[in-house]
């Protein structure tokens, strides 16, 4: 880990303080509202298990805030939509005068992972020009137009299955006023740092080990080179649902011992329904994985009947059936980043997760065997064909999504692994608590080891898909050219699943960025053509195409291609990473 | 202290409250001012350079070419701290003004436009204020990379790039542009690579 990371992060969070200040007091309302709604439905839990459960629920009130939002300004016009807005905020807060307990380790310790982690992960933000990959030119679209006409689109390119995230952002972008771009880099940051805290609560319920809980969230926040890469994706969606999906979770297991608490079971089962509504608005797949979770954990509860010994064979049967999955999956290339994403940087924690496991299905092994289930599950939909009218042929969940997904019962085994260590070290030095603690303590010193050695706060070189030089270029081409010019970019196919149609075109450069910035039409075409070639010119001047963008990218379009024949693509704009042709000789072939 | 605070629910609100006003009050505040006053022009003149792996002052990023010959100059401009600029660009055989663009999304990316300048060509550069006409920044440059562009098609004399080779599939199959029309690659590059290898 690069000393100057804590630096870099400082320095970003002054540079985006306005709008780390904004998103920060959104969900610090929505932390507030969820936390006095859940001491009234749920008594009986600590002050570190209120604010572990409320970190994740902050997402229900914000959601229901941005539809008041949205339904204010279409019924009574934008300013009305503002100031109902703004004094939802406001009320909301007399309205709630909830009695919040005094600090304690637990929840001190986590404040100060928050506040960490916040710092680290702003260091992403030093050097990002632009969210990351081909999504986020697709997201920040959407935003725009949903965030200047405060209504959500539904035109052909409306509808979209992701529309909370968009939504949410876009009410963000048009109450305070902020850049999109700003808003959606520091959203997702300020989202990895939240988004492990609500863990503490399931192993906390599941264990009664605060370090069982703690090493969760450590697990989950720096253990894994997930959640944090989905940025380099740019799947601001997929991580914004995660949020939702931990506080869905940990519903269903407050539900399952409702016995340990005083609930008032109906508000409960009506908060559980709305998280999963609102899952499901922010990305359609958590339907998937919750069904997943539901049917793991079912087939799981029955093992609570079984013999010491037989729970031992289901566990090396679910063991032997991960490692077939793996070898599976290994031989198609299109699966295979999946495990080369965990093999590369997340090794040294497979190995003590599964060390750990050992721990966790001698003194959790329900909880074990429901967590192996669900990954034996996770891995199993890749194989699981799935026809959506419009999207063609898919798979139930698809490769990213389950090697983003990967991290949460991997995680939460790390947790249970520990707790059932403590307590086995306990049985082993019965005059003294000092050797067991000192044992538990190993787990921690390892995953921040492995964080500092292993670990990226900054984007990758693998999805930095726009440059400086990108931004000139689009910038020249809006003041220069008509708003029918057609551009012509390079894209590659899109491969997550093993079934997708080869047609599925993904962004290959900074040119995919052309249309969500200026507007201009684009027509995605294979990156390797070879412009020097007769039939190539015939078909671009039949579309017809216009011009011919080349970005910096490995896999944009071949400049030499174009260089090498002057009569057809004549050069309008060039710095070294971002150049611009126009189609001539169009009528004389 | 703060465990009072956060024990009492009436001082809640309120501090909550509080918090959320002062920042609306401070955002008004702010918006208010940004929206009558331009950046306020530097004291004095800051020297600039070609811009190094972190960009935080103003720098060069590159020089290009457009169509009509005219060099382009791309500048990363920290946004907060730079009023509307052209640029004056004095060389050998005289100056000229380069016409600036800011990029709306990012308004950190702008370029400038103007004479074509040759390569090995030693320019000063001075960043001049629209409004007042107040020099901001200066810095001396050696071009040594303009980039690019086809030679025979703009009739230029041959420049060379400065940017690093990029490593390339050779295409060696002609592809059709149409979005419609699958890749003829052979071997399928899975999207969403891990970190740090391009597909």
């Amino acid at each position: 880990m690069d000393a100057n990371i804590l630096l870099d992060g400082l320095h970003a969070i002054v540079d985006y303080a306005w709008t780390l200040t904004c998103i920060l007091l959104l969900l610090i309302w929505g932390y507030i509202i969820i936390r006095g709604m859940l001491s009234k439905i749920l008594t009986g839990l600590t002050e570190a298990e209120y604010f572990s459960l409320s970190a994740a629920g902050w997402i229900l009130p914000v959601s229901v805030w941005t539809v008041l939002l949205f339904l204010g300004s279409s019924l009574f016009g934008e300013l009305a939509g503002k100031i109902i807005a703004v004094g939802v905020l406001l009320l909301a807060l007399i309205l709630v005068p909830k009695r919040i307990g005094q600090f304690s380790l637990p929840i001190t310790t986590l404040i100060l992972f928050f506040v960490i982690s916040l710092i680290l992960r702003f260091a992403f933000l030093q050097k990002a020009i632009f969210p990351s990959y081909f999504d986020s030119a697709e997201h920040y679209r959407l935003i725009r137009e949903i965030s200047e006409n405060i209504s959500i689109p539904t035109g052909a390119s409306g509808l979209y299955y992701h529309v909370g995230y968009h939504v949410i952002t876009s009410a963000l972008v048009n109450l305070f006023q902020l850049n999109i771009i700003e808003v959606m880099l520091a959203f997702g940051q300020i989202l990895l740092a939240v988004l492990p805290l609500s863990l503490f609560f399931i192993l906390k319920r599941e264990t009664d080990s605060n370090a069982a809980g703690l090493l969760t969230v450590l697990l989950a926040g720096f253990g894994w080179h997930m959640p944090a890469h989905l940025l380099n994706w740019g799947k601001y969606p997929a991580l914004l649902s995660l949020v939702s999906i931990h506080f869905v979770i940990i519903l269903a297991c407050i539900l399952w011992r409702s016995g340990q608490f005083q609930t008032q079971k109906p508000r409960l089962y009506l908060l559980l329904g709305f998280g999963i509504l609102v899952s499901a608005l922010i990305h359609t797949r958590s339907l998937i994985f919750f069904a997943i979770l539901f049917v793991a954990f079912m087939l799981s509860s029955k093992s609570e009947q079984l013999s010491t010994q037989f729970r031992s064979i289901i566990f090396g049967l679910f063991l032997g059936i991960i490692v077939i999955e793996i070898i599976v999956i290994r031989q198609n290339s299109v699966f295979n980043p999946l495990l080369e994403g965990y093999a590369k940087t997340d090794l040294w924690m497979l190995a003590l997760v599964l060390l750990l496991s050992f721990f966790a299905i001698h003194f959790h092994a329900r909880q074990t065997l429901s967590l192996l289930l669900t990954i034996i599950l996770l891995l199993l939909t890749l194989f699981v064909p799935l026809t959506l009218p419009g999207y063609g042929t898919q798979t139930l969940l698809d490769r990213p999504y389950i090697q983003m997904v990967m991290y949460l019962p991997l995680s939460i085994l790390g947790g249970l692994g520990i707790s059932g260590l403590t307590q086995w070290s306990k049985r082993l030095f019965l005059n003294s608590s000092l050797p067991a603690r000192l044992i538990a303590l190993i787990p921690f010193v390892l995953v921040i080891l492995n964080a500092g050695l292993q670990r990226e706060f900054y984007p990758s070189d693998c999805c930095q898909l726009i440059t400086h030089d990108d931004l000139a270029a689009i910038t020249w081409l809006d003041e220069t050219l008509s708003p029918e010019a057609k551009i012509l970019i390079a894209s590659t196919s899109l491969y997550v699943t093993a079934f997708e149609a080869p047609e599925t075109r993904a962004g290959a450069d900074g040119g995919v960025w052309i249309t969500p910035l200026i507007s201009r039409p684009t027509i995605p075409a294979w990156q390797g053509l070879s412009f020097d070639q007769l039939d190539s010119h015939v078909q671009l001047c039949d579309q017809p195409v216009d011009y011919v963008y080349v970005g910096g990218m490995p896999q944009s379009f071949d400049a030499d291609s174009l260089d090498a024949a002057p009569n057809w693509y004549q050069p309008v704009f060039s710095l070294p990473l971002a150049k611009i042709y126009r189609v001539v000789g169009c009528e004389t072939p | 202290m703060i465990g009072k605070l956060f024990s009492n629910p009436k001082w809640m609100a309120l501090g909550a409250l509080g918090i959320i006003l002062i920042a609306f009050l401070g955002w008004a505040g702010w918006r208010i001012l940004s929206l009558r006053t331009d950046p306020q022009p530097t004291p004095r003149p800051v020297v600039f350079t070609y811009c190094g792996a972190d960009l935080e002052e103003i720098c060069v990023l590159s020089f290009g070419r457009d169509g009509n010959g005219d060099t382009v100059i791309n500048l990363f401009v920290p946004e907060k701290e730079f009023p509307a600029f052209y640029l004056k660009v004095i060389r050998l055989n005289g100056e000229s003004l380069f016409e600036c663009h800011v990029n709306d999304a990012l308004p950190e990316s702008v370029y400038c436009l103007g004479d074509a300048v040759n390569l090995e060509e030693r320019l000063e550069i001075s960043v001049i204020s629209e409004e007042g006409d107040t020099l901001l920044a200066t810095g001396r440059f050696t071009v040594t990379g303009i980039l690019i562009a086809s030679a025979s098609a703009l009739d230029q004399p041959s420049t060379v790039s400065t940017s690093t080779p990029k490593p390339r599939t050779t295409p060696t199959k002609t592809g059709t542009p149409a979005s419609k029309t699958p890749d003829p690659e052979t071997t399928l590059t899975p999207s969403y690579p891990n970190y740090p290898s391009y597909p």
